[in-house]
């Protein structure tokens, strides 16, 4: 049998890995459902796509608006337009209506919600000043020199980017409408959660692999063989393969129940930077055009690579420590103070720059991957840098680790 | 041939051995000593787990450092302390040494039933350990020992929690072992290397003191282990001018086995040295750190 095979099984048979993924699946399986009332409203987008297409334009606007329009009059032959209608409705009017009808009226609603903001959206966009954004960073964060003037460029980029989207008509995307904040509910919060109980298993796997001989005193006995101290490659191998395991059910099962309830069937394609997904005072401005299901692809891409890299790092900390509780305090306190220490630079703009390429801010922030609106993870490719630069770090730790290793007695 | 050449560990200012030479062929070696005298430690360098201070120790011509792999591929070893995992079987624990000592997976079930039929544990070889007692704990580890049939076996304390039967059935089964390899068995328990072993070695003062037959290192003592009989009043006085060896109350007086430089007494009666005597004239008045009283 192949021993990383066998070291795997280690954590796959630990009761406390096993218990800890089934509560965090049903944990988040509950909080996906008791979040769920929004959802019979959010189909009415779907139709809408089936029926007029993903994008929109002033004309399919105006077409909706007629189509709606004669749906009134053929509800109530009284008004000529939904929007007198809506206006006209009131608590007492609506309970007075039969089941059909109050779903008819809920239907024309919504539509003439999604139109409105259809119709808003041009002049939302002329109105979003990316200049103003680039003062406040600059000046919040006391930017000088030469981080001045790369925060500078990376605005000056935005700015150009938004100007695609405007001309492209990238917003013109139906989406959920900004007020459901579906975009945050799927990656602020579902993800999010899914990514710091990801960080807890891989913590808690990776100390359990690496620890296990010197936990259960057989460290004498394992490596005295053949393998010796190479055993510790195959439990760095076992480490990242365990973590991938336990991660699949992890996210496949809470991404499947998640799409399960809310229905993103004509949504696949829609642009994250949508108008409609316009949630607080900025849009999503997105360094390139990114359909949904990429957006989600990256996002899960990202966090999974991060989640290695946090198994990586706790390897080398458990092969130091050689204590499974003590190493889990101090790679949860590690992550922690990343996002702690980068708020005690705030004088030193260079320090802090840096300091924001770090792996907490994408655990915590899947929202805002690719986005040039999201504060100092604004930068083109920020993402990119900052699983390089931990990446790199990563692999350094290992290998003094794994020289460390060689070179200490076995007691 | 296993040979160690100048081998000194040290722990900070703490010198755990000094200059140690030994060579090993085929046969049974018995290192004896007290605890904490540094036998574990060179066991634990004989397994590649910790590393000389200075000098270095060579398999076969080459250095461990240099053979790695292939040398502990014919190491088997039971340490002091033997760890288990309490939630495997026997048969799951082998099968996972198995796979880290290399062994070809076409021979391991075979093996495994094997060598605990040696130990007499094939009828519980799918019983979770947790279960075991001391002993069958213990002779796990000596299974898992002898698994991939290695051609040097090290085994640290390996009788601890053995009843004076499977001891017994422990040495036949070194005896018929050590034809065609090294073992090396560290103990302070005399009585389970006296009768098998080709050599002993004695580590006194982190040096080796001894390293010889049993026959030679007895003869060392050869007219100067005695027995008499006296009083109980008078055996504290006798203690403090002789190192006294055994003691044993017999027809109201006491026997007296001590060591003399000569025959002082008539009443005196002269006798073939032990093993078990060595050990303890050299020890007795030692304490563990290597300092004499």
């Amino acid at each position: 049998m192949s021993i990383t095979w066998l070291e795997i099984k280690k954590a796959l048979y630990s009761p406390t890995i096993l218990i800890l993924l089934v509560l965090f699946i049903i944990f988040n399986i509950f909080t996906v459902i008791s979040n769920s009332y929004i959802k019979d409203e959010l189909k009415i987008v779907n139709i809408i796509i089936e029926k007029y297409g993903a994008t929109f334009n002033d004309e399919i606007l105006r077409k909706m608006q007629e189509d709606l329009n004669t749906d009134v009059k053929k509800l109530n032959p009284q008004f000529q337009d939904a929007n007198s209608f809506i206006n006209t409705m009131n608590y007492e009017k609506y309970h007075n209506t039969t089941l059909t009808e109050q779903k008819e009226i809920d239907r024309i609603n919504l539509m003439q919600m999604y139109i409105n903001l259809g119709m808003s959206l041009d002049e939302r966009y002329a109105k979003l000043n990316i200049e103003q954004l680039k003062e406040e960073t600059i000046t919040g964060f006391g930017f000088t020199n030469w981080t001045a003037g790369f925060v500078t460029s990376e605005y000056d980029k935005l700015n150009d980017r938004l100007t695609e989207i405007k001309e492209m008509n990238e917003y013109k995307n139906w989406f959920f409408a900004g007020n459901y904040r579906m975009h945050n509910e799927l990656f602020r919060h579902l993800i999010k959660n899914i990514a710091m109980e990801g960080v807890i298993l891989v913590v808690l796997l990776t100390t359990l692999i690496t620890n296990y001989e010197f936990e259960h005193r057989t460290q004498l006995v394992t490596y005295a063989t053949k393998k010796g101290r190479l055993i510790m490659l195959n439990k760095l191998m076992a480490s990242l393969l365990a973590s991938l395991i336990i991660l699949l059910p992890l996210f496949g099962i809470s991404l499947l129940t998640f799409f399960m309830v809310y229905d993103y069937s004509g949504l696949w394609t829609a642009l994250i930077t949508s108008g409609l997904n316009w949630e607080y005072k900025w849009p999503y401005i997105t360094w390139w055009p990114i359909e949904y299901w990429m957006y989600l692809l990256l996002t899960i891409t990202i966090l999974v690579i991060t989640l290695l890299m946090i198994s990586l790092l706790t390897f080398c900390i458990s092969s130091i420590i050689k204590n499974s509780y003590l190493t889990w305090i101090v790679g949860i306190l590690l992550l922690v103070s990343m996002f702690v220490v980068p708020m005690f630079f705030k004088g030193i703009p260079t320090l802090m720059l840096f300091m924001h390429l770090n792996l907490t801010l994408l655990l915590l922030n899947p929202h805002l991957y690719f986005s040039g609106v999201s504060n100092l993870m604004m930068f083109k490719y920020h993402e990119a840098w900052t699983l390089a630069l931990w990446g790199l770090i990563s692999v350094l730790c290992v290998t003094y680790a794994f020289s460390r290793f060689n070179r200490k007695d076995i007691v | 041939m296993l040979v160690v050449q100048n081998v000194g560990k040290e722990y900070g200012n703490f010198k755990a051995l000094r200059n140690i030479n030994l060579q090993f062929d085929n046969g049974i070696y018995g290192l004896l000593a007290p605890n904490g005298a540094g036998k574990t430690t060179l066991i634990k360098m004989l397994v590649t787990l910790i590393s000389p201070t200075t000098g270095d120790i060579f398999y076969q011509g080459q250095s461990l450092k240099k053979l790695g792999q292939s040398y502990r591929e014919e190491v088997g070893y039971l340490p002091q302390h033997f760890g288990y995992y309490k939630h495997s079987t026997p048969k799951q624990y082998l099968n996972y040494l198995a796979a880290l000592k290399g062994m070809d997976k076409q021979i391991v079930p075979n093996r495994i039933d094997e060598v605990l039929d040696m130990v007499a544990l094939k009828d519980v070889k799918n019983k979770k350990m947790r279960k075991f007692s001391g002993g069958m704990l213990q002779r796990v580890g000596i299974a898992q020992a002898l698994l991939s049939n290695p051609k040097i076996i090290i085994l640290d304390e390996p009788t601890a929690g053995l009843d004076p039967k499977e001891r017994a059935r422990f040495r036949h089964m070194l005896s018929d072992l050590a034809r065609n390899r090294i073992i090396i068995i560290s103990t302070h328990i005399v009585s389970d290397i006296e009768s098998i072993a080709n050599e002993i070695i004695m580590i006194k003062n982190n040096v080796i003191s001894h390293k010889d037959s049993v026959v030679n290192i007895c003869s060392t003592l050869t007219g100067k282990i005695f027995e008499t009989m006296m009083s109980h009043e008078d055996i504290t006085e006798f203690r403090k001018n002789y190192i006294t060896l055994a003691e044993k109350q017999e027809q109201g007086k006491m026997v007296v086995r001590f060591v003399a430089e000569e025959k002082l007494e008539p009443s005196w009666k002269s006798v073939e040295p032990q093993l078990e005597d060595v050990f303890l004239v050299e020890y007795a008045y030692e304490d563990t750190s290597g300092n004499n009283k």
